[in-house]
């Protein structure tokens, strides 16, 4: 079918999907106990004033008709309000969401290169020192908790050897004296444009660690996957017609081979990219990085309802966007995928 | 000839991508390389960086910039911003109050009108000079709108400003609003200009003080900056800051880490264990103070057989105190004496108090018809705060030495809270809970803990789900007998802990310290940090 159609049914799946998922989450807040007119009328509300934050949330009202509220105010703009920073959660979510974007952008950056070089390098030497080295380091990204990665890296780069720093997004000092112009939110980015070089530097430097914490994992599943991916395709008739023809090696790994290998690889970096919008939730936490990981772990801890429903379908159409995408251009490259 | 059969039709230069990924991986690596160069950290012991800068990271997080409605943690912020009429010294000092907004202060000898003597010269950040209209705004917009802290305001029936600088303060029943007026909630002065605002407007944030310091910009869980107010009334000295700069850092070890490279000079969220090792550190200074927080061990007197006072007399002799305090707080506290905190207001330094003492518990239990034990009880705890999950497993360990099965269930606290205040039948047994008072008058403690609720079935915060009206005349009566005859008031009060104690309403656990990390280079004034503003430190007080 042509793209036209596939987008429009890819759509009306999406819109599906999200029904679903607010549905789900509505309920399941709903069903955990917790008393959201208590948190926002205060700890030191008298129970009269939580009768009144009751009526005011409209907590009284029977469930289906919140629902229904919700989802009006939802398709209208109005993602609800935090019921701890007395914000729009829409406003909220919007304000940390980019710089979780930079570091997934640039975890996924390191990920990605690492993941297929070190994939196409070890399918090339299967079965050298170098493939059994690799796939050490490839199960031990999988298999390391992110918290524990973090911690690690801080005391390594941090405490033993001085040369990164250990949290936030810039240093104190360089804020306040070279101050970041936000115009994307992306504060190496809009560091790097406004031509505020030491803050760029400053804001890199703070990124490296929470990267490759975020990256390990990813890098890990790509390289594996890459890996069995090249090995395969390396396997495959017409590849070894080549090798009888004499094309030279470089050629064949690097022009066909890979090209072939990449459908599967692509995909997978498109669930890497879901995993690593949660993965943030930890990275960010403990790098006290002003995200919506942080945001989001905040929320969750202090049951904010409205906040978590606003995460979960940012995140639900964020992953739904994204595997679309990744969809989108696998049928652009491989003339063998047909979409339907 | 050598033609290429085998071209993917339409391909994209994988090669020619590839190429430029690695390269611009390799120039950001170099250029992430090139400014380690520059230095990484700020290792210096240089006080407050550049400028009188003080760097604070802090876990306390705003719910709201709004004073009239402020009930958390926002007085870290906003005891910098805002200013009260007085300020309720710590206990043993020459005086029981300091003055600020208000100079002097008296009370009729019905105790139902309260005379405050204002300040002059003193003026709000937005110009806005400060009388006595201010004061009736502040007052009459914060019982208002009735969020927070505002039940203190209840007894005020008419606020008077006869001059500029005197306000007269009539009460349906006497009530010791001095203590009221130096409270961290709902007894700031704010700017009469911001009538009409909402909280949206106030939480934009807009802030509309009389405070040392003044807001410049905050972002949510990440920063705020603060700076100094030049107009401020007390005047600046040499070696105060000009700048605040607060870092909202959740993680302990983060803190830690950051306080040790010397990137911050205050924090406040160091997990005890880590203390011990902090102490040994010449690059800090680790200060304890007491606090008026303390920790309790609720028991559900609705429930079987936790409804019969020995039992809960007997589990009161079976708890193992000093390990608990160890256990929670690494010790930085004391054993509690009673629900009330030593250093709070009106404790009893003459109560009863529990010890942990097994052969007893068992007596007590075999008298109540329990010899062996023998019953179940559900414990509740707050996986979210400081010490529930760090004693609870004391607790069972405990309590089946002597036969009684503890349940342990943590949840995060506003669950914790919902279920406590649910259906009768679902509550829990013992009811952990961190607490402190909302304004520097037990008074607080003992009313919300242990008064009769307003509506029983909707229970507050009176886990104990008791009733008993004996108790609740003489508190009531000592509130409203503080302002003119503190000596009665005291033994009314005396009466009603010694009534908590014999009746074992709880496991009253320990009195917690605050324990605060520091840049050794810094001069604290002694009330910088007061133990009747717990987590509040005054920066106008701190020089370099």
């Amino acid at each position: 079918m042509s793209v036209r159609t596939y987008l429009v049914r890819r759509l009306a799946l999406l819109v599906v999907v999200l029904v679903g998922i607010t549905l789900l989450t509505f309920l399941l807040v709903r069903v955990v106990p917790s008393d959201p007119a208590a948190i926002y009328a205060g700890p030191r509300a008298r129970a009269a004033q939580i009768e009144q934050a009751r009526h005011i949330l409209g907590l009284d009202r029977p469930l289906y008709e919140q629902y229904g509220i919700y989802v009006r105010d939802l398709v209208q703009g109005d993602w609800g309000t935090s019921l701890r920073t007395r914000r729009p959660v829409l406003g909220d979510i919007l304000h940390f969401l980019p710089y979780s974007l930079q570091l997934i952008f640039f975890s996924l950056l390191i990920s990605v290169t690492l993941g297929i070089t070190l994939g196409a390098l070890t399918a090339h030497m299967k079965g050298g020192w170098i493939d059994h080295v690799m796939r050490i380091f490839a199960i031990g990204g999988v298999s390391m908790p992110a918290f524990f990665l973090a911690i690690v890296l801080q005391i390594i780069f941090f405490r033993w050897l001085g040369l990164l720093p250990v949290s936030g997004e810039l240093d104190i000092a360089v804020a306040q004296a070279h101050p970041v112009t936000q115009i994307t939110g992306m504060t190496a980015v809009d560091a790097l444009v406004t031509g505020n070089f030491v803050a760029f530097f400053n804001a890199m430097e703070h990124l490296i660690l929470p990267a490759l914490t975020l990256a390990a994992f990813s890098t890990g599943v790509i390289t594996r996957m890459t890996r069995s991916a090249m090995l395969e395709s390396m396997g495959a008739d017409y590849i070894r017609m080549a090798k009888a023809m004499g094309v030279p090696t470089r050629v064949i790994v690097l022009r066909y081979a890979l090209k072939n290998a990449l459908a599967p690889v692509l995909t997978i970096i498109g669930l890497e990219f879901a995993y690593m919008l949660v993965g943030t939730f930890f990275v960010e936490r403990i790098f006290a990085l002003p995200g919506l990981g942080t945001y989001a772990t905040t929320s969750m801890l202090s049951l904010d309802y409205p906040a978590i429903m606003g995460i979960t379908i940012l995140l639900a159409l964020i992953y739904v966007a994204v595997n679309l995408v990744v969809d989108l251009v696998i049928a652009k490259l491989d003339p063998r995928v047909v979409l339907s | 000839m050598r033609r290429s059969l085998l071209t993917v039709k339409r391909g994209f230069r994988v090669r020619g991508a590839l190429t430029v990924a690695l390269v611009l991986a390799t120039v950001l690596a170099g250029v992430g390389l090139a400014a380690c160069g520059g230095g990484a950290t700020d290792g210096t012991q240089a006080t407050g960086g550049a400028g009188g800068v003080l760097r604070l990271a802090s876990w306390m997080t705003l719910t709201t910039w709004d004073p009239r409605a402020s009930a958390a943690d926002e007085p870290l912020y906003l005891s910098n911003v805002y200013e009260p009429l007085l300020y309720t010294n710590p206990p043993g000092s020459a005086e029981p109050f300091t003055p600020c907004l208000a100079t002097s202060w008296e009370v009729s000898k019905d105790g139902l009108t309260w005379t405050f003597h204002l300040r002059q010269g003193v003026k709000f950040h937005d110009g806005t000079p400060f009388n006595a209209a201010a004061v009736k705004y502040s007052l009459e917009a914060t019982k208002e709108l009735d969020l927070g802290a505002a039940y203190m305001w209840y007894p005020v029936t008419k606020i008077a400003a006869p001059d500029d600088y005197t306000v007269k303060i009539t009460t349906e029943y006497a009530a010791p609003l001095d203590r009221c007026a130096s409270a961290m909630y709902g007894a700031w002065m704010f700017s009469p200009k911001t009538k009409g605002k909402s909280q949206k407007w106030w939480d934009a944030p807009n802030e509309a003080g009389t405070g040392p310091y003044t807001l410049v910009s905050y972002k949510p869980n990440e920063e705020l900056v603060f700076e100094r107010n030049p107009d401020y009334w007390g005047g600046w000295k040499a070696g105060q800051f000009d700048q605040v700069v607060v870092k909202q850092v959740a993680e302990a070890a983060t803190q830690r880490q950051m306080l040790e490279a010397g990137e911050v000079d205050f924090a406040d969220g160091l997990s005890r264990d880590s203390v011990p090792a902090l102490e040994n550190n010449p690059a800090v200074k680790i200060d304890k103070t007491k606090s008026i927080q303390n920790e309790l061990l609720m028991f559900n007197t609705q429930h079987k057989p936790l409804d019969n006072v020995k039992v809960r007399q007997a589990l009161s002799y079976a708890l193992p105190y000093e390990d608990i305090l160890q256990a929670a707080a690494n010790g930085y506290g004391e054993v509690s004496q009673g629900p009330l905190p030593r250093d709070l207001y009106p404790h009893d330094a003459n109560m009863g108090q529990y010890t942990y003492d097994i052969t007893k518990a068992k007596q007590l239990l075999s008298e109540a018809g329990y010899p062996d034990g023998g019953f179940k009880l559900l414990m509740t705890y707050a996986s979210d705060d400081a010490y529930g999950s760090k004693f609870a497993p004391l607790v069972k360990e405990a309590f089946a030495k002597v036969g009684v099965t503890v349940d342990l269930q943590p949840l995060l606290f506003e669950q914790q809270w919902a279920k406590a205040k649910g259906p009768a039948k679902d509550r829990q047994d013992l009811f952990e809970l961190v607490w402190w008072p909302g304004f520097p008058d037990g008074y607080d403690t003992l009313y919300s803990l242990f008064h009769t609720e307003a509506d029983p079935s909707n229970p507050v915060w009176n886990m104990c789900y008791w009733s008993n009206k004996d108790y609740d005349t003489a508190i009531d009566t000592a509130f409203s007998d503080e302002p003119t005859d503190p000596a009665k008031a005291q033994e009314l009060y005396n009466q009603a802990q010694q009534m908590l104690y014999e009746q074992a309403l709880a496991g009253y656990l320990f009195d917690a310290d605050m324990v605060y990390g520091l840049n050794p280079a810094l001069k604290l004034e002694p009330t910088a940090l007061n133990v009747n503003y717990s987590g509040v430190f005054y920066w106008y007080r701190v020089s370099e």
